[in-house]
């Protein structure tokens, strides 16, 4: 169910992978600003719709001003990204006022929606429908001529400029739309939790690069074409490894190492490939 | 149609590498010209078309195309009336993306890229029609990604998706630099095909010189950032590849 909730991180990072070639790490700012975002809505009495639009803003806001600083600035992207992940931290920090919030006793999408009496069945089902909305809704976005247009973006910048896309704008607009879901997710989270933690976002991007790049060797295993097929593989992709992880934590690893184990185990993800590549060819 | 006027480029000014690419070059060129410039490397000839497609900002001079002045238009708002072949195949089209999807974006080089969904039926129809004058059966394989053809059918394909939308000049940079010579004899006689059925305005820069003998009808000679020789119309047609070698004193 963790995992669901990652669900429209993996599809975030997804698409600031497309666009860019590299993950946005303003993900882990843009992450926590959603989750911040959703504790202060909910202690003010916001209704739970009005959170979601919010907290989405709030990404979508982060990944523009990433976006500017990269196109307007002529700053790497690595160091923009960098750059509005430290700033929004000052930002999470003061709008929560304290590092840690619990949502325990507000009402959240999950208990104000209840199909089933059975807890875990109840939140499984709504993430299921939300997460399958968003995914619809991107899916849709990504095949549009809007759609093709920013996914050539991060494939042949040249290309695409020679046919009259002001691959600039992309850019703000592919990062907007990544880092609102990035922020979607934090929010989803932070009501699965029932807490909003101002370090939740940490090395939160490795999570999500780990999903996409699961998700997309299962993509490129099954010669899936579909767009939207390919997202299902992406949230696919995110469920394997929150599992892999859950599994070795289970296996008794210490829950501080996790960090430490995420990036191990996106290590071994990305290198398996290349190690297995080099010896097939001295097989040769 | 198209006018160059006193067009001036130096890159890395004031520096110890400065290069003065483009000096006072004054080209007029009509409509349904096939223009064909030639130079060595270095010459200037790549800043030129790079400087009419607008992915190089020039330092004073004038480009008007149709009476419209467009040396301070971005490269993207220049692409309504301009379409562009790389001499590097990959460059003109996303290798990630189907063919569908290259022509689909190709067709809307002259359009605003809406929230809608434009490869349907019709679309591929048309699509498949285009490309079956190819004869390369690849009408059947619009799903595939454009990364796994070969660089003759990528160049191709560019070729073609350059009159997917209504353009004005087509602008050829060494398109066939990097292919086999059968490859290269393929896309330039496509070249050919298109532009005598298009009515296309052309600009043609290459440094093969039996390239240059066969097509067009006028030549020009760029030699240092400077017009060294220029050849119109009925001489053009009589210029053998010999007479062209000569031009250069490669001996």
């Amino acid at each position: 169910m963790q995992a669901l909730c990652f669900g429209p991180l993996a599809l975030g990072l997804f698409l600031s992978m497309k666009i860019f070639n590299i993950p946005d790490i303003t993900t882990d700012g843009s992450y926590t600003l959603g989750a911040a975002l959703t504790a202060v809505g909910m202690a003010s009495g916001l209704p739970i719709p009005l959170i979601f639009i919010i907290a989405t803003l709030g990404g979508a806001f982060g990944g523009m001003l990433t976006a500017l600083v990269h196109t307007k600035l002529k700053i790497n992207a690595l160091l923009a990204g960098i750059l509005i992940m430290t700033a929004l931290y000052s930002i999470n920090l003061t709008m929560m006022g304290r590092s840690n919030i619990p949502l325990l006793n507000y009402a959240t999408l999950f208990s104000q929606l209840s199909f089933f009496k059975t807890m875990d069945l109840n939140i499984l089902v709504i993430l299921v429908i939300f997460v399958g909305i968003v995914l619809l809704i991107i899916g849709y976005v990504l095949k549009s001529d809007f759609g093709i247009a920013m996914r050539a973006t991060g494939d042949s910048e040249t290309m695409v400029r020679a046919l009259g896309v002001n691959t600039t704008k992309m850019k703000i607009f592919g990062l907007a739309i990544s880092n609102a879901l990035v922020a979607l997710s934090g929010s989803l989270i932070a009501q699965f939790q029932g807490f909003t933690d101002i370090n939740m976002g940490i090395g939160i991007v490795i999570s999500g690069l780990g999903s996409v790049i699961v998700g997309e060797s299962l993509i490129a295993l099954f010669k899936i074409k579909n767009v939207f097929f390919s997202l299902i593989l992406i949230i696919s992709g995110a469920f394997i490894f929150q599992f892999v992880l859950a599994f070795t934590l289970n296996a008794g690893v210490n829950p501080n190492l996790l960090k430490l184990v995420t990036a191990a185990l996106v290590l071994v993800i990305v290198a398996l490939p290349r190690l297995g590549f080099s010896s097939k060819i001295k097989g040769i | 149609m198209l006018e160059l006027i006193n067009i001036n480029k130096t890159f890395n000014k004031g520096q110890a590498t400065e290069t003065k690419a483009l000096s006072g070059i004054n080209i007029h060129i009509q409509r349904q010209d096939f223009l064909v410039i030639i130079g060595a490397n270095g010459s200037g000839k790549s800043t030129l078309l790079n400087a009419v497609s607008g992915s190089t900002t020039i330092d004073s001079g004038k480009i008007i195309l149709q009476e419209k002045e467009i040396q301070k238009l971005a490269e993207h708002e220049r692409s309504k009336w301009i379409a562009r072949v790389f001499q590097n195949p990959l460059a003109g089209t996303a290798p990630a993306l189907s063919i569908l999807d290259n022509f689909r974006l190709a067709a809307l080089r002259t359009a605003p890229k809406m929230l809608k969904i434009g490869t349907n039926d019709q679309f591929k129809k048309q699509v498949q029609e285009r490309i079956a004058i190819l004869a390369m059966g690849l009408e059947n394989k619009l799903d595939q990604p454009m990364g796994t053809l070969s660089g003759g059918q990528r160049q191709a394909l560019t070729l073609v998706m350059s009159v997917m939308a209504d353009l004005k000049i087509l602008l050829l940079d060494e398109p066939t630099a990097a292919l086999d010579p059968k490859s290269a004899r393929m896309v330039m006689n496509l070249a050919q095909q298109l532009i005598e059925q298009h009515h296309l305005t052309t600009i043609f820069i290459t440094h093969n010189l039996s390239e240059a003998a066969r097509y067009g009808n006028r030549l020009i000679h760029l030699q240092e950032g400077e017009i060294k020789k220029e050849v119109a119309s009925i001489e053009k047609l009589k210029l053998t590849q010999t007479e062209l070698l000569s031009w250069f004193d490669y001996f």
